[in-house]
């Protein structure tokens, strides 16, 4: 029983740890100091835990009561954080917010529901290891044997317990559900010690409420949209909402993930059933590729090869067959998360046709799967956002961007896409990856160009040949395209050229990368 | 994966930004890159143009020639400030001003246009407040939930 109980207890926090995350990321995101915050909060709970259950230990007589009761308090925190996490943050986060508005907000919030929430039952299951060593103390043990083995016992429970989290609770039982199982665990062990095993008969009701629909399915979720779909997945919480424009026939589709807010991974429209060409925001500036690409060419290439990293439904791709016309074309597409794109083909499917140059590759990191593709790219795409608005740090560095540039042929072009509140290049996130970009291409080779009516910047850089100039472009485009690639293409929307050699900032490495925190500071700041 | 986030900017109807329309405005990222390069508009006229097509900074770039701003132009610099989330306090003072300034284009489309900007910086204010106010909300949970946490520790424990 003493074996059972230590595993227990470090199997539980480390449930919490995980899934609590989970509980959290569809109100507040899962952004790196969220994830921080979560840990520091837990560790700092276990800390004052085993102080106060050391002298509980010391104190008390009737220890085998003690730890019944203690578990049994730890269960009913289970409970209530299984269903209080989303009451709480819905009674008091306003809705129809932007992400522009909210960094300070949820940063606030994850830290008051992960103490209310997620502190108490881990501060008293760090009680239990405490009056285990004392129990086993009080049976002839030596105390340095009995806490070396138990504190090895509660590891491997907490061992198990990542693993759960990740591979069987998360995909399989679901959050809620893992976390009433775990509950229900801890109550049946606490009625196992003070021997009312029978009491253990009325604990499924306790996951009663899971027939409720979570109020998490609609957090954060824009106004005049509509849930389709949604799911955890080991890597984040994804959801397709719809928008349904009846009087024009339209129907917009956005793939969120976490918080969601008025963001979205992947977008997909159709009007009276037809799939739109273009499917709005930055996606369409990726229609300029096979015009930079051919750009000053000698021949025309018989085939343009792209590799989009951060693939997600594959957004990018209808913008690109638009524009290659009858032009062959071929799109490998890297995407960690599987579920995205399943997701994607499911709810925001693209034309069959197109499927022969697509193919796409999951749960690979982007920056590890790049190494793999040939070389010779035409273009490579980078869309990888690792949470709502953290470019993952290994892709924004001079080392990584050396890399892409090792694989595109000459005058292939490399795409980034930058979500910031930077308007113009500085000590911040906009400055700071250009000037990782620029190290690699040239300050010549290089443009950003902003998306009109968003906050994104969409980078291209091209490879040993200089981009078309902006005068150009006019020519160069054809009749037609949506007037906001106009727009990116005027030059007050534009930073090149000389404004490029002027950044003050400096290449980001692998070594030194300050991007998480200017990230962050720069969302909750605005 | 991917991030975007969307400036909403619904409040322009098309009828209010077509107050001149003896022009032919560009329709496509073609004609749009035509029209800049060969354009003989006033930067007023422009400024509508770049506003129906999301230009902000082109819009700011284009009245910068222009030596005394009329009313309509700096209608056009406060439309194009309504794009930048970090620009909403200080349009919503330009915007009252413009109001308080112009109180004889009261029957026009472009004041009706500007009390509808006013309203929508309004809205965003409001939000604002409520943010600040949902952030209080939660640190005060904090709050309580020591000392109820304190409280009963040292009771029971």
């Amino acid at each position: 029983m003493t074996v059972w109980i230590a595993l227990l207890g470090g199997f539980s926090v480390l449930v919490i740890e995980i899934l609590g995350v989970h509980l959290l990321s569809p109100w507040f995101g899962s952004s790196t100091i969220i994830w921080s915050q979560q840990i520091a909060i837990i560790l700092l709970a276990m800390a004052v835990g085993a102080w106060f259950g050391g002298n509980v230990a010391r104190r008390q007589t009737d220890l085998h009561s003690k730890l019944s009761k203690v578990l049994a308090v730890a269960a009913a925190f289970f409970v209530l954080l299984a269903y209080g996490v989303d009451y709480f943050a819905a009674k008091v986060l306003p809705s129809h917010l932007n992400l522009d508005q909210v960094a300070g907000l949820f940063q606030v919030g994850s830290f008051a529901s992960a103490i209310i929430f997620f502190a108490p039952p881990v501060f008293f299951l760090s009680w239990v290891t405490p009056i285990l060593v004392e129990l086993r103390v009080a049976d002839g043990s030596s105390a340095g044997q009995a806490a070396g083995r138990l504190g090895a016992i509660a590891t491997a429970g907490s061992l198990a317990g990542i693993y759960f989290s990740t591979f069987v609770a998360i995909p399989i039982l679901g959050v809620r559900a893992s976390i009433i199982a775990v509950a229900i665990l801890l109550a049946i062990s606490s009625l196992m010690l003070s021997k009312r095993l029978r009491l253990a008969i009325g604990l499924p009701l306790l996951g009663l409420p899971l027939l409720v629909e979570s109020p998490s399915l609609y957090a954060n979720i824009p106004p005049s949209a509509t849930l389709v779909e949604s799911i955890h997945t080991p890597y984040q919480k994804l959801r397709v909402i719809e928008f349904v424009d009846e009087s024009g026939g339209s129907v917009e589709r956005w793939l969120q993930m976490n918080e969601g807010l008025d963001s979205y991974q992947s977008r997909w429209r159709s009007t009276a059933g037809e799939l739109s060409q273009w499917p709005g925001g930055y996606y369409d500036l990726f229609a300029l590729l096979p015009t930079y690409i051919e750009y000053q060419q000698v021949d025309v290439k018989p085939q343009h090869n792209y590799c989009i990293l951060g693939y997600g439904g594959g957004s990018a791709v209808m913008p690109i067959a638009t524009a290659e016309q009858n032009h062959p074309y071929k799109v490998i597409g890297i995407e960690i998360d599987p579920v995205a794109t399943q997701l994607a083909e499911k709810h925001m499917p693209l034309p069959r046709e197109l499927s022969a140059n697509i193919e796409v590759y999951s749960d690979v990191d982007a920056r590890a799967a790049l190494r793999f593709c040939d070389d010779g790219q035409d273009a490579i795409i980078i869309d990888a956002y690792s949470r709502q608005f953290e470019v993952p740090l290994h892709m924004a560095t001079k080392e990584f961007f050396e890399e892409a540039y090792g694989k595109l042929s000459d005058g292939g072009v490399l795409c980034f896409n930058l979500g910031t509140t930077s308007t113009e290049l500085g000590d911040n996130v906009l400055g700071y990856v250009t000037a990782s970009i620029v190290a690699s291409f040239g300050a010549e080779h290089v443009r950003l160009q902003h998306v009109a009516r968003s906050r994104n910047w969409i980078i291209f850089a091209r490879k040993a040949k200089l981009l078309p100039p902006l005068s150009d472009m006019a020519v160069l485009l054809p009749n037609g395209w949506p007037i906001e690639l106009g727009t990116s293409c005027l030059p007050a929307e534009c930073v090149e050229g000389d404004a490029l050699k002027l950044n003050p900032t400096s290449a980001l490495s692998d070594d030194k990368n300050s991007l998480m925190a200017n990230q962050f500071f720069e969302w909750a700041g605005d | 994966m991917k991030i975007i986030i969307v400036v909403c900017l619904i409040l322009f109807p098309s009828s209010l930004l077509a107050q001149n329309t003896s022009l032919s405005a560009p329709n496509d990222a073609k004609s749009l890159l035509k029209y800049y390069a060969v354009t003989t508009d006033s930067p007023t006229q422009q400024a509508r143009v770049y506003l129906s097509a999301g230009a902000a900074m082109q819009i700011d770039s284009s009245l910068e020639s222009t030596a005394v701003l009329s009313s309509e132009d700096r209608r056009y610099q406060l439309l194009a400030d309504c794009f930048s989330p970090s620009l909403h306090a200080e349009a919503l003072v330009d915007a009252n001003n413009w109001l308080l300034n112009n109180p004889q284009l009261g029957d026009s489309a472009s004041y009706a246009n500007v009390v509808e900007v006013r309203d929508f910086l309004l809205d965003k204010q409001q939000q604002t407040l409520e943010i600040k106010g949902a952030s209080s909300m939660f640190l005060l949970s904090v709050a309580a939930f020591f000392l109820a946490f304190v409280v009963i520790v040292r009771r029971y424990v």
